[in-house]
């Protein structure tokens, strides 16, 4: 890669139409996501190495730019997508899509993005070969905080003929990640979608779990376990999250995240909420029975499997 | 007005150079090849020659940028002229070693490389998607890996890589042979003294001039189980000139310290930044990229933690010292080109 220092000087003069113009001609220039052989001048006066991805020296020679460029450059990919028409090639739609993911232009995306899958043909022969715009045009959609005209293009994205599962795993996500604290009621009002999903993509619940994030899987682990409906996902998210007692508080860890939920946390819930957490620890099977929580953990709490959890805890800790 | 012509090659060849991209930094590094025998003068006439009836031909419908004239002079070496036997002249890999590498090599590879590496309609692919966030492929920034994630890429690759067809590790050019790979040893590795992931990855692209990786860019290692031989490099293992560099912003010929297999040095950008004389790296070879097969496997080292070192003014000073200019350069190329008559 050659002209770093060249490309800063040459883009700081331009008009922002002008900058659009420069990003439009070097993304329709890529021939492919893995090579830069043949468009090593797509974003002249940069020269890109013919044998690395294009797309990730782009990326690089932008963190290189000033912050007012780069900033420019986000505004510039917004109004690139707003030009976008459907009888644009194919990759370079996705392309620029895939740049608005990454940018996230200042002023949104949602108004592009509905007058593109409403341009695009309902053929179902074209299916495949569009499918990586929409999904590119989702991420960059929930790349910004919740808001009702974003519920409003997933609601609608989901009731046409372009919607596929993976979009209910990324919206799910998108939310959790929003509001971690409410977790179980958006994992709810997804229930039958993701429990669909369940035997499709194992890695997915890792994620979730990381989403959520261990204090606030710790707080609605009492009622996961609780809940007949969440049964399947209380399975599916136990091997990515572990919860210990660590002294007398209670820990907990998803990945390489860990935490001590600290005391207010724990005493905000109710004696039987607070029983329950503790029972999800010893029976991550759930009871079984329809013993009142407090009477369970009193038998539980005798259970010599209490004593092991601890000492496994302790060594993994 | 420049004109192309035998009698002036020389200086016409340093007159065009000096107006490309980072031509000052060709030169120093040409200069420091020829001294070092890396290849012979009539390679570098070849290549002077051709440059100067290619930029001479492509400014005559108009004025060339830097850029673009910079474009051409690269081309020469990808795509080179025909010498007098009709025989295509091969500027890369010209200083060729013949033994075999001194131990186990290693080259590093971004997560977007690893990607682009891996056939798309294999059961690995296949494996790799349903492993990583949908957003590592649905941005075009290569930094979206989420860090649990990295580990369970390079366990797919070393568990399915040995039996997926088709994956090597470097891509093919259009050409059809592979492109070079840039290796190294863990020689001197004890020199990078940092035990933290990110601190060791971000190290380990100073310590390799790798200036195309960015901050936050997860950074892989495909490490040879075996030194390669021969046969394993396509008999092509090289130490790089300016001629294999010639579209590397960071590439640096001259060396400070002895290499002892007659291999190059990196420029290491941290001596680099700091205007340090000695601005040695690792050692440093090429060679066509080979099959990932059971000859290599793959480890996770890190996310980068800081943006590289910026080309201007470290590359040149790196090349020539701080206080001097390239001229010591362009007199070492006009004895081996020939003088003006």
């Amino acid at each position: 890669m050659i002209g770093l220092d060249a490309l800063s000087t040459s883009l700081t003069g331009l008009q922002l139409s002008e900058l659009v113009l420069w990003l439009e001609s070097g993304l329709r220039s890529l021939r492919s996501e893995e090579s830069a052989e043949g468009c090593e001048l797509a974003f002249s006066p940069l020269i890109l190495l013919r044998d690395q991805p294009p797309m990730q020296q782009f990326h690089s020679a932008v963190d290189a730019m000033p912050g007012f460029l780069q900033a420019r450059l986000r505004w510039a990919c917004g109004q690139l997508l707003g030009s976008l028409r459907i009888q644009d090639d194919v990759e370079y739609a996705r392309t620029a899509w895939s740049l608005a993911v990454a940018f996230k232009p200042p002023a949104g995306v949602l108004p592009a993005a509905r007058r593109y899958i409403a341009d695009l043909p309902r053929d179902a022969h074209d299916f495949p070969t569009r499918r990586p715009i929409i999904d590119a045009i989702v991420s960059a959609v929930l790349g910004y905080p919740r808001s009702e005209d974003q519920d409003a293009f997933m609601a609608d994205l989901r009731r046409g003929p372009f919607w596929s599962s993976k979009y209910t795993r990324q919206h799910v996500l998108h939310l959790i990640k929003g509001r971690p604290r409410d977790w179980i009621s958006i994992v709810q009002s997804f229930n039958n979608d993701l429990q669909s999903l369940s035997n499709t993509n194992p890695s997915f619940f890792r994620r979730l779990a990381k989403a959520i994030g261990p204090a606030h899987l710790a707080l609605g682990s009492a009622e996961l376990t609780r809940s007949e409906r969440l049964d399947w996902l209380r399975l599916l998210l136990k091997p990515h999250f572990n919860i210990w007692f660590c002294g007398d508080r209670i820990a907990a860890k998803v990945g390489h995240d860990s935490v001590v939920l600290n005391e207010d946390e724990f005493d905000g819930l109710s004696s039987d909420e607070q029983a329950e957490t503790l029972l999800s620890i010893i029976e991550p099977g759930g009871s079984g029975d329809a013993m009142h929580a407090q009477e369970r953990l009193a038998v539980a709490l005798s259970d010599p499997r209490l004593e092991q959890l601890i000492n496994i805890s302790a060594a993994r800790s | 007005m420049l004109v192309a012509g035998e009698s002036y090659m020389c200086d016409d060849f340093i007159q065009w150079i000096e107006t490309v991209e980072a031509g000052e930094e060709l030169l120093a590094n040409l200069a420091e090849g020829l001294d070092e025998h890396a290849f012979e003068p009539p390679l570098l006439q070849a290549f002077a020659a051709e440059c100067i009836k290619r930029l001479g031909s492509a400014s005559s419908s108009g004025k060339l940028d830097p850029s673009a004239a910079r474009n051409v002079v690269n081309y020469v070496v990808f795509d080179p002229p025909v010498d007098a036997a009709g025989q295509r002249i091969q500027f890369q890999y010209a200083a060729r070693r013949d033994a075999p590498t001194p131990g186990a090599v290693e080259t590093y590879v971004t997560w977007r490389k690893l990607w682009s590496l891996i056939p798309k309609t294999s059961a690995l692919a296949k494996q790799i998607s349903d492993a990583v966030d949908d957003d590592a492929f649905a941005s075009t920034d290569p930094r979206y890996l989420d860090p649990d994630e990295m580990e369970t890429v390079a366990d797919l690759i070393n568990a399915m890589g040995p039996n997926t067809t088709g994956f090597r590790i470097s891509t093919m050019a259009a050409s059809g042979d592979p492109f070079p790979v840039w290796m190294t040893t863990s020689e001197d590795r004890s020199r990078l003294s940092v035990t933290n992931n990110e601190r060791l990855a971000t190290r380990i692209r100073d310590w390799l001039g790798l200036g195309f990786a960015s901050n936050g860019v997860p950074l892989f290692v495909f490490e040879s189980r075996l030194p390669l031989d021969v046969a394993a490099t396509y008999g092509l293992l090289s130490r790089p000139t300016a001629f294999d560099g010639i579209d590397h912003g960071w590439f640096k010929h001259r060396t400070h310290s002895h290499c002892p297999h007659g291999w190059g040095r990196t420029l290491d950008f941290e001596p680099a930044r700091l205007g340090e004389i000695n601005c040695d790296g690792a050692p440093e070879a090429i060679a066509p990229g080979s099959e990932f097969g059971t000859l290599f496997k793959c480890r996770y080292v890190g996310r980068l933690m800081t943006p590289p070192m910026p080309t201007k003014p470290f590359v040149l000073q790196a090349l020539i010292g701080p206080d001097s200019d390239t001229a010591k350069a362009k007199a070492k190329l006009r004895a081996a080109l020939g003088p003006r008559p």
